[in-house]
């Protein structure tokens, strides 16, 4: 008898209550969706401190499809590979933090991409970096055509932005050893192929200059790999390498740390 | 009034000593614990697979992910507008430093509701609400209650306001539960974490001109709020359902039949848009506080509300007219 | 009846119902007086039930008034319910509840009826012993005794019982009558429905029978039972039945009732020939003189009271000859 009326009071008080606190919640939440008021947000410093563990490889990658992986039909690309070889030469574990590649990317968007907080940040934690970049500033014309006069007329401006990439990455993490993969020419083939190689030479030639500035960074020549043979280590779209070719870019890369 | 007091006595007690709310509890004892443990299985893997227990690279690669696929001819329109959304609300995360995945209960909670609202949240009320009316009907009880000095319509006044305490206490419990069990797992803290809210979707862009930081217990008191309003709206119809209807398995029948259908609508409403029309279409009041891209262009939540709020007083309409006038045989 | 009382505690005026097409109550109408018993009699699917639903508001009547100590049922349900008690067929509990917190759920619906009033009930039948026990391990008697203490919760003017003896044993039956004479003793109407004329002779001070949605029958129990058939019973040696038979037949005041006659409380398992006859009272002691001098040993001689059909084949029969 008592017992019930107490068992009342509780049950009905108690959600009483409770209905009222999530009626107020209700209410709160219509008027924070619907009247919105931006406030100060309170930005934390990104992590600045780099945490380099000696005690393995952390492997970023920035650029084009290539570090991608484009046309790799394992999907790994030359990362995956650079991982796989890398491994038993270093003994270390190589941890592929972060693959931050955009298939078709120009050294524009790759620019932008540099200025966002949580790239930022992963480089930071790397300390060891692939980038491939250019690709797509030279040959991306929108058309099957090579033309030559067209990259040449290009290839300045390029330069110059990837000059202040590798000036950026530098910044912010001045510490990680930085692979970038050179150009290879995926038109030698077609009837301009002899002067397109040129151009792309010649771009390969400037980066090794650009390159040179920095100690930690290497130049990873491609070119030498796809020049006989191409058709073998070219995917279908004629364009990207292979698994084979990606695996021919890792080894190249593993030898070059060697 | 008085009356009424005595009357959401009796069906609070009825409702009680049903242990229908024992019910709710038991299936929450043994679910949360098995979706803790999933959500510790998924943290591992991301982690193992990344190699990182960073949540900032974590996220940018998630960034990366969508990046690329968004740059993929194969996706399709809709998608790359979600994965743009997404993208542009984790770049914000990762612009203010904020973890929008931090692993404590708080969030096991949040998520937890996030997930239970279209579905799991409506299936616990259907459990209280499904035979209301017409477990009195079909024990013959109803025959003592109606021929008792009080009107109808405060009886079933009574048992609708029986019934939203009770929803009351079922989200409470979804909200305790969750935290309680998965906090053995992810630690306890977290009610201070702040969370983003305010991020609009406009066309394929999210406006972050209103983003704002909300303390964890506030986010959750919202989110908590607004599935307890669509919890009540599944109430109603349900206790529709159970005045017209008098088996208590067929209410429970065409209750989870429309629930269902809705998860399965929300899905197909880019092709058919009239289906946002459906009540249970418009369940999810979350995503708007999340700013998760709603599965249909022209839903907000004004959208949302109105159309809940048309359903459930259409219903109420109902139920009031057939249970004062209905014949009880 | 009650020469004090102006208004009836119970008046039905013309009562219909139509449900779908069909007119289920065709005009029913009676009243019930303070402080009187008063039987309602039909057979299953006359229109009984649905008349006793429409008395406490379950069913809403299509035409007519049902008042209760003069408040509409239907437009004054809170007044008009105010000090009614009902058990309407089956006393229907909640079971997962003891029979207190049944009994408390009730009174919650009740005005200014506490614990006190509880209390007495449950000592009014006698239930202060399992009280507190759930429900559904009652017993169908005790159940019908929570349904009982229930409906007096209310300090009723007005009880009305649905076919109270169902499933009760003899004892049970016993008990209850002897408990709603001592309730109606003390100012208590009291609405009783059955199919068992014998229990509403029993119990009863007035009747209505209905049949077929209509009332065919209104009055004191006496001029209920004067309208029907009494059967006189004799008992003799199945060896004597022929000649027996014979001399009944002789006698121009009597007659043989041939054919199967349901008869209420005639024990199957007798030995002895029975011949049922229609018959005044005063010829019975000169039929039974005739009987012994013709050397029949008369073993018993029983006044039995038809089954509530064969008063209907009279009654009906009776307005056809009319």
């Amino acid at each position: 008898m008592q017992r019930s009326r107490n068992l009342w009071l509780v049950i009905g008080l108690f959600s009483l209550v409770v209905t009222l606190l999530l009626a107020g919640g209700f209410g709160y939440a219509i008027k924070d969706i619907l009247y919105p008021q931006a406030s100060p947000i309170l930005s934390g410093p990104v992590g600045n401190s780099a945490p380099l563990k000696a005690d393995k490889v952390q492997l970023v990658g920035i650029g084009d499809s290539l570090t991608k992986g484009t046309g790799d039909e394992t999907g790994k690309g030359y990362i995956g590979y650079v991982k796989e070889y890398l491994e038993p030469v270093v003994g270390q574990p190589v941890n592929v933090i972060g693959n931050m590649a955009v298939g078709g990317h120009r050294t524009d968007q790759l620019l932008e991409l540099l200025e966002q907080k949580g790239v930022r940040y992963t480089l930071r934690q790397a300390n060891m970096i692939v980038l491939t970049i250019g690709g797509n500033d030279l040959f991306n014309l929108g058309q099957d055509e090579v033309d030559v006069s067209v990259i040449e007329q290009r290839m300045p401006d390029a330069l110059k932005r990837l000059e202040t990439i590798l000036a950026t990455v530098n910044e912010l993490n001045p510490k990680a050893e930085l692979y970038y993969v050179g150009l290879y020419n995926p038109f030698a083939e077609l009837d301009n192929g002899a002067q397109s190689s040129l151009a792309v030479q010649q771009w390969n030639a400037a980066v090794f200059a650009l390159l040179n500035q920095y100690p930690q960074m290497t130049f990873v020549p491609s070119y030498d790999l796809f020049t006989k043979n191409l058709k073998e280590y070219l995917s279908a779209d004629q364009f990207h390498p292979n698994q084979m070719g990606y695996e021919r870019i890792a080894k190249r890369i593993v030898q070059v740390i060697e | 009034m008085n009356s009424l007091f005595s009357l959401v006595q009796n069906e609070t007690l009825k409702m009680w000593y049903k242990k229908r709310f024992f019910v709710i509890l038991i299936i929450l004892a043994i679910l949360i614990p098995i979706f803790t443990f999933a959500q510790m299985k998924v943290a591992q893997n991301v982690r193992a697979q990344l190699g990182t227990d960073d949540w900032r690279v974590a996220v940018q690669q998630q960034i990366s992910d969508y990046t690329n696929r968004m740059s993929s001819s194969r996706v399709p329109e809709e998608w790359k507008k979600w994965f743009r959304v997404t993208v542009q609300q984790l770049q914000y995360y990762l612009e203010k430093d904020i973890d929008p995945t931090a692993p404590n209960a708080v969030t096991f909670a949040r998520e937890f509701m996030e997930n239970s609202v279209t579905l799991f949240l409506p299936l616990l009320v259907v459990i209280l609400a499904a035979d209301i009316v017409s477990s009195e009907l079909s024990s013959g009880t109803i025959k003592l209650l109606v021929s008792r000095p009080v009107s109808r319509w405060k009886i079933l006044l009574s048992k609708l306001v029986t019934l939203i305490f009770y929803i009351s206490l079922t989200v409470l419990a979804v909200l305790l539960l969750a935290y309680l069990i998965s906090g053995v797992l992810f630690g306890y803290g977290g009610w201070n974490a702040p969370v983003l809210v305010g991020f609009q979707v406009v066309g394929s862009d999210v406006d972050t001109s209103n983003v704002h930081v909300v303390a964890s217990w506030q986010y959750i008191l919202m989110e908590f709020g607004l599935a307890w309003f669509s919890a009540i709206c599944v109430g109603i119809m349900a206790m529709m359902v159970s005045v017209l209807v008098r088996s208590a398995a067929v209410s429970m029948g065409i209750m989870l039949a429309a629930i269902i259908s809705g998860v399965i609508l929300a899905n197909m409403v880019q092709s058919w848009e009239e289906a946002k029309y459906f009540f249970m279409v418009n369940l999810n009041l979350i995503q708007y506080l999340s700013g998760e891209n709603p599965p249909i262009a022209g839903m907000d939540l004004t959208f949302s509300l109105v159309v809940l709020s048309v359903w459930s007083l259409i219903a109420l309409a109902i139920s009031f007219r057939v249970f004062t006038k209905q014949d009880i045989y | 009846m009650n020469a004090q009382s102006t208004t009836p505690v119970l008046s039905v005026k013309d009562v219909k119902k139509k449900i779908g097409k069909k007119l289920i109550i065709k005009g029913v109408s009676f009243t019930v007086n303070e402080g009187e018993i008063f039987g309602f009699l039909g057979p299953n699917g006359s229109g009984k039930t649905t008349t006793i639903r429409m008395l406490v508001d379950l069913i809403k009547p299509t035409s007519g008034a049902i008042e209760i100590c003069g408040y509409d049922v239907q437009y004054q349900h809170n007044q008009a319910l105010r000090y009614v008690g009902c058990i309407v067929e089956n006393p229907e509990l909640y079971s997962y509840m003891t029979g207190w917190q049944n009994l408390e759920h009730y009174a919650r619906m009740l005005p200014n009826t506490g614990e006190q009033r509880i209390r007495e009930v449950v000592e009014i039948v006698g239930m202060d012993q399992r009280i507190h026990d759930k429900v559904k391990t009652y017993s169908l008697g005790m159940r019908q005794r929570l349904g009982i203490a229930q409906a007096l919760l209310c300090k009723p003017k007005l009880l009305i019982l649905d076919e109270p003896t169902n499933g009760l044993d003899p004892a049970g039956i016993k008990e209850l009558r002897e408990f709603i004479r001592k309730l109606a003793d003390d100012g208590l109407s009291i609405f009783i429905s059955s199919h068992l004329l014998s229990e509403i002779q029993t119990m009863c001070d007035r009747v209505a029978i209905i049949s077929h949605g209509s009332i065919i029958f209104e009055g004191g129990v006496e001029q209920m039972i004067s309208q029907a058939p009494k059967a006189v019973v004799w008992q003799v040696r199945p060896e004597q039945e022929t000649l027996a038979r014979e001399t009944i037949a002789a006698h121009e005041n009597a007659k043989i009732l041939d054919g199967p006659i349901e008869l209420e409380g005639i024990a199957g398992e007798t030995e002895n020939s029975i011949i049922v006859t229609d018959m005044s009272q005063q010829d019975v002691p000169v039929l039974n003189r005739r009987l012994t001098t013709a050397g029949i040993d008369v073993l018993a001689i029983e006044w039995k009271n038809p089954t509530l059909e064969q008063l209907f084949l009279t009654m009906t029969a009776g307005e056809k000859i009319e």
